[in-house]
């Protein structure tokens, strides 16, 4: 194969690949390099005057001097880490319990991939309804029917339950993807490792640890890289549920980005907090790159 | 297979092509307008307004409609990308003309003001803060003052009278928070507010005199500061739906239309959801409003919101103070104000002399007069500075309250909070 | 006896299971019931404090009728959600057909052809897929200005399909990869051409890739909020969440008919779709992976 088109391959994969580069380039990397010209510059919406003052390192300085963007850092490493967690381990679950064939599985599998195609607008919506403490069902089910609760509680309005409500919001959004990927990536486990494994008397747990999940570690390692992605940048759900409260309960580095460069007109500095954003997500791209691999990227 | 693709492509084509036609603009001289005001009856009344000036000067209003929060990141990118509209509806009593003005945004309309005369607003407090630099940004229109809306039904079945004072206010508060179904769990509270904008804490502050800066733009945090976050505090706490920490304003009307709450402080138009909601309430007399009561007697200051009007500068900006011009001018004003939104009350003084406005407002005219009064009287005179909005953004009022209600922290630690950010905020611009 | 014990035993535990699948199913479909359920339900009816969870008689069209027609109570505020779906449909389906055309070819290069650089393609693809595009608000709407391209459904297009670009790349790479290599070598031993193996050989074969990276494409594109929201400024040419949004408003008072109504507009088509072509999306979706 490598040989097969020695003279010409490069020359078609260059010709294949650069419409798409050059377009990414103009819109995307442009727009990147833009944003890190910015950071570096003291433009506030407010100070015309003083638009595109080259001011060195000073955003990154206050910035790193100010207590809430490090909070709202740790904030965000776990909201996205609890986010990400959850959802792949109980989609993995969820795979591993629908796995098998039984009538009306495909109806199953469409009502466990439907939330996959609502949006984020209106997943804040249906979820800041029913966290409602008078109207809420939460509530309702909770207090009422199960009495678990002894009365109804502000999901979104307290420090203790303001983050769990969030994320259980963006997991319910993100697990039929990650469910959908999972189950695809279980139908091509060997049978013949499991019948081994199952032959050698291997418990439930140890088949799914040392066979299933080993041999599905590259479709995993891409869910996580795409998921931690999603999550850490994640605006929408957070911003129409909580804009950040209360208190700075929720106040996770988009949200704060926003703010800060919208509310507070501050753009450069803004900008340094969104690179942040960006350098995070690369440094964990990279991260489980090493862990994993290349196997799981090629 | 082939012919498919074909025919796909066709289709497709010709869809792109309508996609760029469809952006081709007729060639009528026209200006923008952006609102924030997503109201139907202001809709309504202002879609009938645009027709009238066109018929009268020619010039076509286009209008866009955006969400309040979402306005200033519009305008910021629109700056930026140089598509800025002509005319801006600008939100609130917090000082977002002046923010235009300082972004280049916003034409100064001191010739406006000058023609009509600064007796043309009810209250000096709108013209003072849309002023920076001696140069005034926006025409005050619409305003909405706070009052304190309360059940009177309930009021009068246990003898109460409507609160004047802090104390008295916190009393019948207090009075009002009972278990009335008798199963052991409070379900009638004293308050209901809406965290999520901060309007409530405004209130308090305004009817303090509490104001966290002077002129100059040097903190003055202290003692009645920390007053207003006591009193919030002890109010919050003893009589608060605690539901209302995860309220926006609009969900606090609902929570009220309901009867969990006994008062409720907010802008005048509440009239048109409970008008809606509830009409019989205001027909036996249910509901009533008072201003909002104040600590000391003599330094009362009623929040006021209210939306200006903002030309944009450019090439349009002539047709634009022509447009802001017909908009406020008596007969329009007096017309569009009888027909907007209940309880968007005229900001010009003319309109309040109008007898057409007062014969279409005959159903809320003893709340209207109330709305009227409650302005002429306030003392609200918070000085103005550039980098409010910028304070704003890092400790808003909703912030605050989360932090003494949510949180719970000491007063002195929001205060140190608030004065922190306060010097950082002001050093950081000068 | 021993047997009959042990198949008691599996039937329980199929019981179970099917329970524990059903509940599942349930926490994942109920709020969209839940929202479809209240868009049919009138106004009184929606704020009870004790919910109703099933359907009754009491079925009202006025909220559809009011969103259909731009109305919210008795005041046309906006135009009609066809308006607002119509532009959707012409963004979704070309920013769709835009993307394709443009990362197939890339994703196609850099799973099957050996190219120096190849590595560093693969990761720019994903990195570009990892850019926050929050965080490019600003140049974006800039750089649609300088072009011309702001307020306009083209410029919507664009944009959407760069957002597109990296997520798709990705899902077809990962697509491509596993077409069996023989056949191609096959192909081109019987003196076709490198373009010919493609079209013939090649897209046939990953059809099926290509059908979940258009659906996932168009998802995308019809749930986008962000930036219609910056670029789209005359309602005319808003699409769908962004238009509908003002249903959404907290401003308007709590309209929450309405507003499951028009949650329920954006959403039923992209569930439909997602129902008829469900069966094959399991088996599209591989490694590649993609955005939600």
């Amino acid at each position: 194969m490598k040989n097969l088109y020695s003279k010409s391959e490069t020359k078609i994969g260059y010709s294949f690949f650069l419409p798409a580069f050059i377009v990414l380039c103009i819109f995307l990397l442009w727009p990147c390099l833009q944003l890190l010209i910015l950071s570096f510059t003291k433009t506030n919406m407010l100070r015309p005057d003083q638009a595109g003052k080259f001011i060195g390192l000073r955003n990154y300085i206050n910035l790193y001097k100010n207590a809430e963007f490090w909070t709202a850092g740790y904030r965000s490493l776990v909201f996205t880490a609890i986010a990400t967690v959850v959802s792949i381990v109980l989609s993995y679950l969820i795979a591993s319990l629908v796995n098998f064939d039984f009538r009306g599985k495909s109806l199953v599998y469409a009502g466990l991939f439907l939330p996959w195609v609502i949006s984020d607008v209106i997943t804040a919506f249906i979820f800041r309804w029913s966290y409602d403490m008078t109207y809420g069902i939460v509530n309702y089910l909770l207090s009422e029917t199960l009495h678990i609760l002894s009365g109804p509680i502000p999901w979104l309005g307290r420090m203790d339950t303001a983050m769990p409500a969030v994320i259980i919001a963006n997991v319910w959004r993100l697990m039929p993807f990650s469910t959908m990927v999972i189950i695809a990536a279980l139908k091509q486990v060997p049978a013949g490792l499991l019948e081994a494994a199952r032959m050698d008397g291997a418990s439930n747990f140890r088949v799914h640890t040392k066979v299933i999940i080993p041999s599905i570690k590259a479709p995993l390692a891409v869910l996580y890289i795409l998921r931690i992605g999603a999550l850490f940048r994640s605006f929408d759900i957070i911003w129409l549920l909580t804009k950040g409260g209360p208190g700075n309960a929720t106040n996770v580095l988009p949200i704060y980005y926003y703010r800060t460069a919208f509310e507070g007109m501050s753009l450069g500095s803004g900008a340094a907090i969104a690179v942040h954003i960006l350098l995070f997500v690369i440094v964990c791209y990279y991260i489980i790159f090493r862990l994993f691999g290349k196997e799981a990227f090629s | 297979m082939k012919k498919g693709c074909l025919y796909l492509t066709i289709v497709l084509s010709l869809v792109l092509c309508l996609a760029v036609f469809s952006t081709v603009e007729a060639k009528v001289q026209t200006i923008e307008f952006w609102d924030v005001n997503t109201r139907a009856p202001h809709v309504e009344a202002f879609d009938k307004l645009m027709k009238e000036f066109e018929e009268e000067t020619g010039i076509k209003v286009i209008k866009n409609i955006f969400s309040t929060k979402d306005l200033m990141t519009q305008v910021a990118t629109a700056k930026a990308g140089g598509t800025l509209p002509d005319v801006i509806l600008a939100d609130f009593g917090d000082t977002q003309s002046v923010s235009m003005g300082l972004m280049g945004v916003a034409a100064p309309v001191d010739d406006i003001i000058a023609e009509m005369g600064e007796d043309y607003w009810v209250h000096p407090i709108f013209l003072k803060r849309a002023r920076y630099d001696g140069k005034c940004y926006g025409v005050p229109w619409i305003t909405f003052p706070h009052v304190l809306v309360y059940r009177k039904d309930w009021f009068d079945e246990k003898g109460l009278s409507a609160p004047q004072t802090w104390d008295e206010w916190y009393q019948v508060a207090k009075e009002l928070t009972e278990d009335t179904d008798g199963d052991g769990k409070i379900d009638r509270w004293g308050m209901v507010c809406g965290f999520k904008e901060g309007f409530p804490f405004m209130d308090l502050v305004c009817s303090n005199g509490d104001y966290w800066w002077d002129e100059d733009g040097n903190a003055t945090i202290g003692k009645r500061t920390e007053e207003t976050l006591n009193f919030f505090r002890k109010l919050a706490n003893d009589t608060m739906y605690p539901g209302s920490v995860s309220y926006t304003h609009e969900d606090t009307r609902l929570a009220f239309t309901e009867g969990i709450g006994a008062m409720i402080a907010t802008s005048t138009s509440y009239l048109f959801p409970f008008d809606r909601d509830v009409p019989e309430w205001f027909d036996e007399g249910k509901i009533a409003a008072t201003g909002i009561p104040v600590n000391v007697k003599g330094r009362e200051g009623t929040f006021i919101g209210y939306n200006s009007l903002v030309a944009v500068k450019g090439p349009k900006e002539e047709a634009a103070k022509e447009f802001i011009k017909f908009v406020i001018r008596k007969d329009v004003a007096a017309q569009y104000f009888s027909k907007n939104v209940d309880g968007h009350v005229p900001a010009l003084s003319p309109v309040w002399e109008d007898s057409g406005f007062w014969k279409a407002r005959a159903r809320y005219e003893s709340t209207y007069r109330a709305a009227l009064e409650s302005v002429k009287a306030s003392k609200w005179d918070e000085p103005v500075v550039p980098w409010s909005g910028i304070f704003f953004s890092r400790c808003g009022y909703d912030k605050v309250m989360d932090n003494i209600y949510v949180n719970k922290w000491s007063t002195k630690r929001v205060l140190n909070w608030l004065e922190d950010n306060l010097n950082e905020v002001s050093e950081e611009w000068d | 006896m021993k047997l009959a014990n042990k198949k008691a035993i599996n039937k329980t535990k199929q019981v179970l299971t099917m329970v524990l699948i059903t509940l599942i199913v349930i926490f994942n479909c109920f709020p969209i019931y839940w929202m479809i359920l209240t868009s049919f339900r009138p106004e009184t009816e929606i704020v009870s404090k004790v919910p109703k969870l099933l359907p009754d008689d009491n079925i009202t069209f006025r909220n559809y009728r009011n969103v259909f027609s731009g109305y919210c109570g008795d005041v046309k505020i906006t135009e009609s959600a066809f308006v607002f779906i119509w532009n959707s449909l012409i963004v979704g389906i070309t920013t769709t057909f835009l993307t394709l055309v443009l990362c197939s070819p890339a994703a196609y290069a850099i799973s099957r052809i050996q190219f120096r650089g190849r590595e560093a393609a693969s990761s720019f693809a994903l990195i570009c897929y990892l850019v926050p595009p929050l965080a490019l608000i600003v140049p974006v709407f800039v750089l649609c200005v300088k072009t011309g391209l702001n307020n306009s459904l083209l410029g919507m297009i664009l944009v959407e399909t760069i957002f597109n670009i990296p997520v798709c790349m990705w899902l077809l790479r990962g697509y491509f990869v596993k077409l069996p290599v023989e056949v191609e070598e096959a192909a081109v031993v019987d003196g076709c051409r490198r373009l010919q193996v493609i079209t013939r050989i090649m897209l046939p074969m990953a059809l099926p890739g290509l059908t979940v990276a258009s659906v996932v494409c168009f998802l995308n594109a019809w749930n986008s909020y962000l930036f219609p929201l910056i670029l789209l400024k005359s309602d005319p040419l808003k699409t769908a969440p962004v238009g509908l949004s003002i249903y959404l408003n907290e401003q308007i008072g709590m309209v929450w008919g309405e507003m499951m109504a028009a949650g329920a507009i954006i959403a039923v088509p992209v569930i439909i779709v997602f129902l008829l072509i469900q069966r094959n999306l399991v088996g599209g979706i591989t490694a590649g992976a993609v955005k939600s």
